[in-house]
């Protein structure tokens, strides 16, 4: 094999192969690179390269090329940083060479086109933007779900399944730790009066408020739970000595008799609360809802 | 030789001239301001060098690195590796291409489009530094293109041949893109008599040894 070969081996290369001397005229310009830019070898050998591809005019295209002639290393270009090396159609990068051939130099400038890869890459961004979207959206319903299935629409404190699920786990923390599980039962006194003096409505509010004044009198990991239409259920886990108790306990006693202002009307509200705990009152949560049960109906009949 | 603490300082000012020279290409090209800077070069042994390089790894997102790296050779042997924390890329190269980043909606997976990217970018970057200290010194390298790797639980043992006739270059580059900033490194694994050359040669040019 020898040069003459060269012109017909780099006319089957699948990427745009430009040959030009050290003053930029193009020698060679093979046929990919005439379907990558549209004009027949004819037409532009002889002309300088920028005035054929005025995007290498800028002036860093220059000092690589300058660099280039003078340490032979060869300088990349890539189709993302450039995005319009030869037009608007094809993404290519280029690759700069330079090739002695007797006592001439040649820079050989490869275009190579990778505009398959943008299409499939943008294809695939937009596949994975679309599931993070679904992704976040999923987990949004999941929120949503779990707050269904969890807590008290009318309240928004935990329903039975939440509270179920609490205490279980709490009273296993206890045995394990050696620490007392308090269980307070709450009880509105006479709620069906507030809702038949006052309307459903505003007897709905009432119960809220009164989940409200529960939660802000608990601690941060205490489970306040609405058991039944006017009752509610307090889990105390680690309580390691009644002095913790009697802390939370003052903040609901100041709350158990007073007067609250909704819709204009200004309602007396009272609690009965029994407060059972663990190991002392029983050992099984069922023990415990009935012991605390029992205390707070004492209470009631005491506040008569 | 010339003294190592001496030339170290000369060996600074002549990469951080070259990386100079390839903030200024970077900023043309992507039409940001763009600093880049070296503040400074340890010369070490091997056994040292990958003591240094290991801790710098275990220190970068846990030792997932993406690397730019170009062998060299004729009078001077050696390779060369542009050390990124991998995690800190995506956006690296979406501020390089002007698009929009979202850590949520992006694969930590790199595409040949970030490659490429990172090709260019390691090709100026390594081409100012190298051919600065090559002209500075007057001794010709020949290199080809930048190879481009994700490293996971990357080591020093990826970028330092251990051998009695070799010394490490340790280099931390900070590279500012108009106000983020991505802390990499460069190593520069080289044959003795290559570092020996030009430090003789700083010193006959500077020292006027």
């Amino acid at each position: 094999m020898n040069d003459a070969h060269l012109p017909g081996i780099l006319n089957c290369i699948n990427e745009g192969i430009v040959l030009i001397k050290r003053d930029l005229e193009i020698t060679y310009w093979n046929p990919f690179m005439e379907n990558l830019h549209g004009e027949k070898s004819s037409k532009v050998l002889g002309r300088k390269l920028e005035d054929v591809l005025p995007s290498l005019k800028q002036p860093f295209f220059s000092r690589a090329m300058e660099q280039l002639v003078a340490s032979g290393n060869p300088v990349f270009f890539s189709a993302a940083m450039h995005r319009d090396l030869i037009n608007g159609q094809h993404q290519v990068n280029l690759k700069m060479n330079r090739i002695q051939v007797g006592d001439e130099l040649i820079l050989m400038l490869e275009f190579i086109d990778v505009t398959g890869q943008f299409k499939r890459i943008n294809q695939l961004r937009c596949y994975v933007s679309q599931l993070s979207h679904l992704n976040t959206e999923l987990k949004q319903k999941e929120k949503v779900i779990e707050k269904l299935a969890y807590y008290d629409r009318l309240t928004g404190v935990a329903n039975r399944a939440l509270f179920e699920k609490f205490a279980d786990k709490y009273l296993s923390l206890a045995k394990r730790r050696n620490t007392m599980l308090g269980l307070m039962f709450v009880d509105v006194n006479e709620f069906k009066m507030i809702n038949d003096t006052y309307g459903h409505n505003t007897g709905d509010k009432v119960m809220t408020r009164v989940a409200s004044l529960l939660t802000e009198s608990t601690r941060k990991h205490d489970i306040v739970c609405r058991y039944g239409g006017d009752e509610f259920l307090v889990l105390l886990p680690d309580i390691r000595t009644m002095n913790d108790y009697y802390q939370i306990a003052s903040r609901i006693e100041a709350n158990k008799r007073r007067r609250i202002i909704q819709d204009g009307y200004s309602i007396a509200v009272s609690l009965s609360i029994g407060i059972s705990f663990y190991p002392d009152d029983g050992l099984t949560i069922s023990e415990l809802v009935s012991r605390a049960d029992e205390y707070m109906y004492a209470d009631k009949q005491n506040s008569r | 030789m010339a003294d190592k603490l001496n030339s170290s300082d000369i060996m600074t000012e002549l990469f951080n001239i070259g990386v100079g020279q390839a903030a200024n290409t970077l900023s043309d090209i992507i039409g940001k301001r763009i600093d880049l800077s070296i503040p400074n070069v340890s010369i070490l042994n091997p056994e040292k060098g990958k003591h240094v390089l290991d801790q710098y790894l275990a220190q970068v997102a846990e030792g997932t690195v993406m690397v730019s790296s170009i062998s060299f050779d004729q009078q001077l042997e050696g390779r060369v590796s542009l050390l990124f924390p991998a995690d800190k890329m995506h956006q690296f190269i979406a501020l390089c291409l002007h698009e929009t980043w979202d850590e949520e909606a992006v694969t930590k997976e790199f595409t040949d489009i970030d490659y490429d990217t990172i090709r260019e970018i390691g090709n100026i970057v390594i081409n100012s530094m190298i051919g600065e200290l090559s002209n500075a010194v007057s001794i010709p390298v020949k290199y080809t293109l930048p190879e481009i790797d994700v490293l996971d639980h990357a080591c020093a043992d990826h970028f330092v041949v251990f051998g009695d006739s070799q010394l490490v270059l340790i280099m931390y580059l900070d590279f500012d893109i108009e106000g983020t900033e991505i802390a990499g490194a460069i190593v520069i694994n080289m044959a003795l008599n290559s570092l020996e050359e030009i430090l003789d040669q700083i010193n006959k040019l500077y020292n006027g040894v």
